[in-house]
């Protein structure tokens, strides 16, 4: 029930960005302009540290190279993300998360004057976890909100506070296997629609659509390794009408080891549940 | 009885002079309720003073017979002095219902016989007149004397004139000053006025013999010629029966020996060797009556004396042979099917009444000391008959319905020659006969042993078939389930029983069979707990797998995922110590070590499980390393079930 009205929710932001931009329209292309797609390659670690029988400590850190001129893909480092958090698992199906970011953003153009190479950008997230089995596969659905503080390139430049609304939707399928377990292949399909808001966002609320499937292998429960292909696209802060592009080679390694001591392992929680 | 005093001083303490001991008693069978004095001699105990032992059953009297018995007299240092009295009574209700009630006591009547003797002992030897009287008594009263003997002592010594008398006949004769009998010893029959029988004694040498038989009297010389060799001993029963023996010498044919008188002083000795017993019991010196009479003596020579020896031993022993032989009901049964036996044991019945009768009389001689006071190797040639007929002994036995004659000759036949005739004859054939039976015993034992061998071989057979049987339908159908090693390897137990089995009846040594077939039933019985055992591997090792699952919470599925837990255990356990079991069972398995081999699979799943929950940090990084499974065994502390030729 939850899943099907958060993707009530999601139609209705979807349209109702769509009225707004005609809205507004009258001062502005006709067409939404799309840029050619650009090409970039994630290596992302995802840690998910068990504390308690309950608690979760989320370490992930990311890093985001960018075609340049002369190489596709991982022409340039683009961001590094380090982002924490403290995860509550409330059940098997439900868990909350709320941490913070420092993601550095490197300055990917030619420097101009007075333009520092990398810059820091703080956010705080949280996030809402529903996992719902579907047959063999798993069906999550994400709700992610994150409050970011970005700063330009440019030397005292003022951070800019925005919000961002985030909700994935994603399929975990095991791949020759009943079940997902230790041992198998799985493949996710997953589509994300980043929206956001603030006061610089005036007529680009979609931050983001990312289309994206991968390939995962799960080595056992505490170590996953899984790789894909992405297409994004979205609007220009500052030109709603222009519609960025990109193509993105991910790799993700994914590992939860268990913190706790051996005698509080057992028994598990949630085989119950 | 010094023990028996000996107890009660440890009892009383130290014993005074003239202790006193009332209490049950025992003295030659006769047990009973004593009153007596003792004394501490010399580091012994000795009966000192009035001595009386008595028994009665009122239970037995009014049941059935009550022995009564009274003992009564006197000891001085041990040895019977004064007046003694015995009676020996045997009484049993005249009429239960005749019971006279007076003044306050029952009284009831008797019937039965009561035996009364009585007379004086000086320093343990009787002295004085001494009677027996045996009454029988009907309704409490004497009805009648059944015997009565007096006979006058001195120092044990018969004196004078004695009298014996019983229903039948009265005895009357005399002995010289110091006991040798002489004169005429008279028989009279109560119905016939004269003598019936009279022995002449002349000085202690029983001159003549005379039996009257109807009018005619018979007179038969016994020593009318004084022997150069001469030995006084006493008129018993040993005397009687070197007469007895004399006579068959003298008058072989003629006349048979039928001497009343001896008959009475035989029962005269009788009564008087009752006393003897109790006395002798007490500690007393002999009582038996000493009427000296005069024999022939001829001492036995050593080599006589061992040979006699020989044949007394050799006698027990064959003659306990033959009674095992002859009484066996297994025997028994064996010769209505084996006529061999039939024959065997026709054999050793004649052994019995032909060798036998002859050896034991000799001993008989023997053991009762006669042959030296008989012409012994006369009286031996006498008995001894045809040689040949003790080595070939020649039986008639039936086969169905037709009579078999047949001649058994021992092996040692050969080594007898019975040429030197007396004791050493009797010796050969002592020897020849006990050969003999041993060697039919044994023939009749192996016999015997086949036989029964063979009827529990046929038990045990079956008991083997429905073994192997049960064990193939419990692999066959064991097979269908299973698959992988325990699949093999239960073919594999299979197939080793069978090639057991296939050993098993190539055995040519039947006295084997019995015991390799106990052995295969419980091989094959342990090979079936084996086969379960092996069966029950996957689903043991299911168990396994779920014993060391854990389920692990995946937070990047949400899952609970299943983890193998202590891997290095159970690689060691599935990759080495499985496969190494399998391999071992399918290569080296045989009824020896089957047990082994169930106790290697249920050890190691025993193992299993208490792994689990073991602290195996350190064992763990040492099966990281670790590929030889005799290390992982020792590793996982199983050595001690691994079969001896592996350590």
């Amino acid at each position: 029930m939850k899943g099907k009205k958060l993707l009530y929710l999601f139609f209705v932001s979807v349209f109702s960005v769509i009225v707004s931009q005609k809205v507004s329209a009258q001062e502005r292309p006709t067409e939404a302009v799309y840029k050619e797609p650009i090409t970039g390659l994630w290596i992302n670690t995802y840690g998910n540290i068990r504390l308690t029988n309950r608690l979760f400590w989320i370490a992930q850190t990311h890093f985001r190279f960018q075609e340049d001129e002369s190489t596709k893909f991982v022409g340039q480092i683009a961001q590094v993300y380090n982002r924490h958090a403290i995860s509550y698992l409330f059940s098997k199906k439900f868990n909350a998360s709320v941490g913070g970011v420092l993601r550095v953003n490197y300055n990917l153009k030619s420097g101009g004057e007075n333009e520092r190479k990398s810059v820091p950008e703080w956010r705080i997230w949280h996030q809402y976890l529903f996992a719902i089995p579907f047959h063999r596969a798993m069906v999550y659905h994400r709700l992610r909100i994150e409050h970011r503080w970005t700063q330009a390139f440019k030397e005292d430049s003022e951070y800019v506070f925005r919000n961002r609304w985030r909700y994935m939707f994603k399929l975990k399928m095991p791949l020759f296997k009943p079940k997902l377990g230790s041992n198998t292949f799985y493949v996710s399909p997953e589509v994300e629609l980043i929206m956001q808001s603030g006061k610089p966002v005036i007529d680009s609320p979609m931050e983001d659509l990312r289309l994206h499937t991968s390939f995962g292998y799960i080595l056992n429960p505490r170590l996953t390794v899984a790789t894909g292909l992405m297409y994004s696209q979205g609007q220009e802060l500052s030109e709603g009408a222009t519609y960025k592009q990109k193509w993105t080679m991910r790799f993700h390694v994914y590992f939860s080891p268990d913190l706790r001591k051996v005698k509080y392992k057992l028994p598990t929680i949630h085989s119950t549940d | 009885m010094s023990c028996s005093l000996l107890l009660l001083v440890a009892f009383k303490g130290i014993a005074q002079p003239n202790a006193r001991y009332i209490g049950p008693y025992e003295a030659a069978n006769y047990k009973g309720q004593a009153h007596f004095e003792y004394k501490y001699l010399e580091g012994d105990t000795v009966l000192n003073g009035p001595f009386k032992m008595e028994n009665s059953s009122l239970n037995k009297l009014l049941n059935s017979v009550d022995d009564h018995f009274v003992i009564q007299g006197n000891f001085q240092n041990g040895k019977a002095a004064s007046l003694w009295k015995f009676s020996f009574d045997k009484y049993q209700l005249a009429d239960k219902e005749d019971i006279l009630i007076t003044n306050h006591q029952y009284q009831v009547k008797v019937n039965g016989q009561h035996h009364a003797v009585s007379g004086n002992f000086l320093e343990g030897k009787p002295n004085g007149k001494w009677s027996q009287h045996i009454q029988k008594i009907n309704s409490s009263q004497p009805e009648r004397t059944l015997f009565k003997s007096t006979i006058d002592f001195n120092r044990g010594i018969p004196q004078k004139s004695f009298r014996i008398e019983n229903e039948e006949m009265i005895l009357a004769g005399r002995f010289l000053r110091d006991g040798l009998a002489h004169d005429v010893w008279e028989l009279f029959s109560i119905s016939a006025l004269d003598a019936t029988e009279r022995w002449r004694f002349a000085d202690g040498w029983l001159k003549q013999i005379e039996w009257k038989k109807g009018d005619a009297s018979i007179k038969i010389p016994v020593y009318d010629q004084v022997p150069e060799s001469m030995q006084a001993i006493n008129l018993d029963r040993k005397y009687l029966q070197i007469l007895k023996l004399n006579h068959l010498l003298t008058e072989p044919d003629s006349v048979s020996w039928h001497s009343n008188m001896s008959n009475l002083l035989e029962e005269n000795a009788a009564h008087y060797q009752t006393i003897d017993a109790i006395l002798s019991d007490l500690g007393n010196g002999s009582f038996m009556p000493e009427f000296k009479v005069k024999v022939y003596y001829n001492s036995l020579n050593d080599n006589e004396l061992a040979k006699l020896k020989f044949i007394k031993t050799s006698y027990k022993e064959t003659k306990e042979l033959v009674n095992r032989i002859l009484n066996s009901t297994q025997i028994s049964l064996l010769k209505l099917s084996d006529e061999e036996v039939l024959y065997l044991t026709t054999v050793i019945e004649k052994i019995e009444n032909n060798h036998l009768g002859l050896i034991g009389t000799v001993t008989d001689y023997y053991t009762n000391d006669i042959l030296s006071y008989v012409p012994r190797e006369e009286l031996l040639s006498r008995l001894w008959r045809d040689s040949a007929s003790y080595t070939d002994i020649t039986v008639d036995y039936d086969i169905e319905g037709a009579l078999v004659s047949n001649t058994y000759t021992g092996s040692t036949a050969g080594n007898y020659s019975f040429e030197n005739g007396g004791i050493d004859d009797v010796y050969q054939l002592t020897e020849y006969v006990l050969g003999t039976v041993r060697q039919i015993e044994e023939t009749i034992t192996n016999k015997l042993t086949r036989e029964q061998l063979e009827q529990e071989l046929i038990a045990l057979e079956e008991e083997l078939i429905a073994e192997i049987t049960q064990l193939n339908e419990l692999s066959d159908s064991l097979a269908t389930i299973a698959i992988g090693e325990p699949k093999t390897a239960i073919t594999t137990v299979k197939s080793v029983a069978k090639n057991e089995l296939a050993h098993y009846s190539k055995l040519d040594d039947l006295s084997m069979k019995p015991m390799e077939a106990r052995a295969l039933i419980n091989c094959f019985s342990k090979m079936d707990s084996l086969s379960l055992t092996l069966a029950k591997v996957p689903t043991r090792n299911q168990e396994i797998n779920k014993l060391y699952t854990d389920r692990v919470w995946n937070p990047f599925t949400s899952t609970l995922m299943d983890e193998m837990v202590k891997k290095h255990i159970l690689d060691a356990y599935y990759d080495i110590l499985l496969p190494y079991f399998f391999k071992d069972l399918n290569e080296n398995l045989e009824c020896e070590n089957v047990k082994d081999q169930i106790l290697l699979f249920n050890g190691l799943y025993q193992r299993m499980i208490e792994l689990r929950e073991e602290d195996t940090d350190r064992l763990e990084r040492k099966l990281r390393r670790e590929k030889n499974p005799q290390t992982i065994l020792v590793l996982f502390g199983l050595k001690s079930i691994v079969k001896s030729d592996e350590t």
